[in-house]
């Protein structure tokens, strides 16, 4: 692993899915140009959080940070997962640090549990609810990962002081993941979504609820929303509300829509905006939507040797995505092939690596 | 002439592989050559079938100057109003309603 030539890279943007990359192929990376022309340059408090997070699921990482900040070196280690506790800044939601190692957590040496704190939902990052309802069963379904694999939302934190506390439990693999390969998404036969609120009235969440059934209802009549209120011991220390919506499909995709209140909004604005959004994804189509993505595209570059296929909407191609697969071109060497439809859909297509858990432990 | 140097424009554009993974391109110029994005404003004169694939793909002043979709940070209200605005249009709805099991069946009981 140490006679892996380094990568250099510019610029810091999606940098986590960076790290994650470099740390699943064991290469080192240069990151240059953070932030350069700021006032206040270099790397960010939440970036800075997500390499000590990284190094608390590794053994022997190297990370060399620069005076100014605005380069780093990272050397991955061996990921070992096990028993860590991570308390994440407010300026990010937990999803920014959770969702890139996702995936990374199966490769581990032992299953790992991984407690977070901090902000759970926030407009800016996916929120956990989509993780937990969104994301974790798609993941469970395509690679056969089990239901060990499970994300408990212990207490909730909403913006600005935070608070909030997950449980993510993973397993290890044993084999490499199959590979995937979906060209239809089917279409929508059920919505469910989950309204929360922390430390305001539970008559919020019911106007979030109202709201955007007001918007899908003309759509279809299966809808359920919960309702998760949350007060005293149970959240953080700021209020806030939000809503979480997830439309299934009949041939098992999801596409998720998220939307948080802050301060001065109201409740309908911001349930009929998300329901809204949830449309929006619905109509653009595709296999996957913007939140279940990454993990997808690491899952099918990792999988075993054989081809792996999905289609994706237009509204997905984002410069993000763009900067993933420069990446994974520079660190695994693999590019993913394109075929447009009429439709403007696009199939993307790789072979898997074959990757192994090396990490884990011989019995 | 004119068809199919359009045509040809288009195809070009649409070679995905090499806008996604050339890196003369930053990511934001990228997606702007997939969403296509103007492409009439080049700085230097007209298009019109000059230079190779290479040229074509290299970044240019105009794209420098489009904002992209990731970069535009709308407030509340912005956002809100737009789509708003999206899905008051009744055909559009109409159209959605295809996506929904139901609602293609509801559409066939009528008819």
């Amino acid at each position: 692993m140490s006679g892996t030539q380094m990568r250099r890279f510019k610029g810091c943007e999606y940098l986590t899915h960076r790290l994650v990359l470099a740390t699943l192929s064991g290469t080192p990376i240069r990151v240059e140009g953070i932030y350069p022309n700021e006032a206040d340059p270099g790397l960010k408090d939440y970036q800075i959080s997500f390499l000590r997070l990284l190094e608390k699921l590794t053994n022997g990482s190297v990370i060399e940070i620069s005076y100014t900040g605005t380069s780093f070196i990272y050397r991955p280690g061996n990921i070992v997962g096990g028993r860590v506790e991570h308390a994440c800044p407010e300026t990010r939601g937990i999803g920014y640090f959770l969702e890139p190692i996702l995936l990374l957590c199966l490769f581990a040496k032992t299953p790992t549990s991984l407690t977070l704190t901090g902000v759970t939902s926030n407009n800016e990052d996916v929120g956990v609810d989509i993780l937990r309802t969104s994301v974790l069963p798609f993941l469970q379904k395509r690679f056969q990962v089990g239901d060990e694999m499970e994300l408990r939302i212990l207490k909730r934190g909403s913006l600005p002081n935070g608070g909030g506390e997950v449980n993510f439990l993973c397993p290890i693999t044993k084999v490499s993941l199959p590979p995937i390969r979906i060209s239809e998404s089917g279409r929508v036969f059920r919505i469910r979504g989950i309204a929360s609120s922390t430390r305001v009235a539970p008559v919020l969440a019911n106007r979030l609820v109202e709201a955007a059934r007001g918007v899908l209802n003309p759509f279809l009549p299966d809808i359920f929303i919960y309702t998760d209120v949350r007060r005293g011991d149970e959240c953080g220390n700021s209020p806030g509300f939000g809503l979480t919506l997830v439309a299934e499909t009949n041939k098992g995709c999801s596409y998720a829509a998220q939307q948080c209140g802050e301060a001065g909004q109201t409740p309908e604005d911001v349930g009929s905006l998300c329901a809204q959004k949830l449309l929006e994804s619905i109509e653009s189509g595709g296999c996957l939507d913007q939140y279940t993505q990454p993990s997808i595209l690491t899952g099918m570059l990792l999988s075993s040797e054989d081809v792996n296929s999905i289609v994706i909407g237009q509204l997905n191609i984002t410069s993000e995505l763009v900067t993933f697969l420069r990446d994974v071109k520079a660190l695994f060497g693999r590019e993913y092939r394109f075929k447009e439809f009429e439709t403007g859909h696009i199939e993307m297509s790789c072979l898997g690596k074959g990757y192994l858990n090396i990490n884990r432990r011989l019995q | 002439a004119t068809a199919s140097f359009i045509e040809s424009r288009r195809r070009r554009r649409r070679n995905l592989q090499k806008v996604f993974y050339d890196e003369s391109l930053s990511p934001e110029q990228a997606l702007s050559e997939i969403h296509g994005e103007p492409l009439d404003t080049v700085e230097n004169g007209s298009d019109e079938g000059e230079g190779d694939d290479d040229d074509f793909f290299k970044p240019r002043k105009a794209d420098l100057e489009t904002p992209t979709r990731t970069n535009e940070k709308n407030s509340f209200e912005e956002e809100l109003e737009r789509y708003n605005k999206k899905y008051e249009d009744s055909e559009r709805l109409a159209r959605l309603k295809y996506h929904f099991i139901t609602g293609s069946l509801l559409d066939t009981q009528e008819k």
